[in-house]
């Protein structure tokens, strides 16, 4: 897993006052299991998107870590 | 089966999630001739609590104000919001209305209520504004065509759009299915679950269900506003309900609900035609269409200019589409803020000496807040975590920002005025 993806998704917790979540994986869903909410995904996808030219969400909504892989792998 | 059996098992509320419900025959249990504390002025915890307080003064024809469950404590005090004023009034006399058909005639006909609630103001509080019944129930349909009709509630129950979803379904006693700020999968299993037929919801609701495992045929109406909406979304919302009729409405905190239009292009009708006029691209709405404000941002006049400009899509000049906000808005997936109410907020740090907020466009939510900040000792490093919790304090978290740069000085503002 990309380590700039994981360190956003950590950030984003740790902005929530949310510890930093252990093991993500390419099954850990971003909403149930790292509980951000949809003002944290928009806010993934404009970071993602300055990081890595990529709109992750542009084509649908995506629900796991590895999802949100896949579309920066452009797969 | 009594109709009054029928009442008290017919749902008005269930939470998408499952939990305790709420039936028209619990509410129906308080009006038994006698005397109930009723409350002018409330705070509802969750959306029961708000159906509790909205049908006495339906009835009673009554005054109600709704704070917003997502105030901050300091907010709510600058409004006023004490713990006095959420008591309960002298009790009421409340109606014998023994069933189903009774209550929706009595809440058909009620007059003199009137409702109060909250919208972002430019003053860096919220506004105040006050509609009629006659605002409020203007655009709801009623009769035995909707008698079978489930609705989502989807917006926020103490904003506008969400008042009008919950007044819809109540008076034609429709079930009410909460999925405001459910989870994803929670709403799409409770589509089918709860056999919602009508849903009326920003697009960012929708792009945040969207797209669904399979299509759902039990939706008959789809119904977007509250933000813009592109032709992507309508065909994905196409293939995920198949059976419904998409539509889009044009409101207004000003004026609730005005106009419908099936797919993008808006007509003024018939009855509206000496109410709703466009001058100059801007689309203008008689004064006898607005709630009253107490911000007196209304102009005195006739015609009070919405700042939204339209575009005339046919070439006889009557179908048009909404082409841009003129005004300082950012939609933050369908909530509207007011940029210089966080600015303001911002500027009361002590740290901050100049604060600018714009939105940064996104496929999820439309906008998001980002500022620009010019430190109060002329610094660069700042602790962008320590602020948004002081803003959060005082601020709805979707009027927080959530990118920051300091900048030495600010640039151009949105109006181009601000340096």
């Amino acid at each position: 897993m990309n380590t700039d993806l994981i360190d956003t998704l950590q950030s984003l917790r740790i902005a929530k006052g949310l510890p930093a979540a252990g093991g993500i994986s390419a099954d850990t869903r971003l909403r149930q299991d790292l509980a951000l909410d949809s003002l944290d995904l928009a806010e993934l996808t404009v970071r993602l998107e300055a990081r890595f030219g990529v709109d992750v969400f542009a084509d649908g909504l995506v629900h796991t870590v590895g999802e949100v892989q896949s579309r920066l792998d452009g797969k | 089966m009594t109709s009054a059996d029928q009442a008290s098992e017919r749902v008005l509320y269930q939470p998408a999630a499952g939990g305790e419900s709420l039936s028209y025959g619990q509410i129906l249990c308080d009006f038994d001739g006698g005397e109930h504390p009723y409350f002018p002025v409330v705070r509802p915890p969750d959306t029961p609590a708000l159906l509790r307080a909205l049908i006495p003064a339906l009835v009673l024809g009554k005054p109600l104000t709704l704070f917003d469950g997502d105030f901050s404590e300091e907010a709510c005090r600058q409004l006023g919001g004490t713990p006095d004023l959420f008591a309960a009034s002298e009790p009421c006399l409340f109606p014998v209305l023994a069933d189903l058909n009774t209550f929706l005639a009595a809440l058909r006909a009620a007059n003199g209520f009137t409702l109060t609630l909250f919208t972002s103001g430019s003053t860096g509080l919220p506004k105040r504004v006050t509609h009629t019944r006659q605002t409020l129930l203007r655009t709801v349909r009623t009769g035995s065509s909707h008698s079978a009709d489930v609705w989502a509630l989807a917006f926020n129950p103490t904003h506008m759009a969400g008042v009008q979803v919950i007044l819809q379904a109540l008076l034609n006693g429709n079930p009410l299915v909460d999925v405001f700020r459910a989870p994803q999968a929670v709403i799409a299993r409770a589509l089918e679950r709860c056999g919602i037929t009508h849903i009326s919801a920003t697009p960012s609701f929708f792009r945040l269900l969207l797209p669904l495992e399979t299509p759902v045929r039990g939706v008959r109406s789809v119904t977007l506003g509250g933000e813009a909406s592109d032709g992507g979304l309508h065909a994905r919302l196409r293939a995920a309900f198949p059976g419904a009729r998409l539509r889009n409405l044009y409101a207004s905190t000003e004026a609730g609900t005005v106009l419908r239009a099936e797919g993008e292009g808006f007509v003024i009708p018939a009855a509206l035609r000496d109410r709703v006029r466009i001058e100059g691209h801007h689309l203008l709405l008689h004064r006898s269409l607005l709630a009253t404000f107490s911000g007196g941002s209304v102009e005195a006049g006739e015609w009070y200019d919405t700042g939204d400009r339209v575009e005339f899509i046919d070439g006889a000049g009557s179908v048009f589409r909404i082409v841009a906000r003129e005004r300082p808005w950012i939609n933050v997936g369908g909530d509207k803020v007011d940029p210089a109410e966080v600015e303001a907020a911002l500027c009361a740090h002590p740290a901050v000496a100049a604060a600018r907020v714009y939105g940064k466009a996104n496929s999820v939510l439309g906008n998001l807040l980002a500022a620009e900040i010019v430190r109060a000792d002329g610094g660069a490093a700042f602790d962008e975590l320590a602020l948004r919790r002081d803003l959060a304090a005082r601020l709805q978290p979707y009027k927080i920002p959530r990118f920051f740069a300091v900048v030495p000085q600010l640039s151009l503002g949105r109006t181009g005025k601000r340096a």
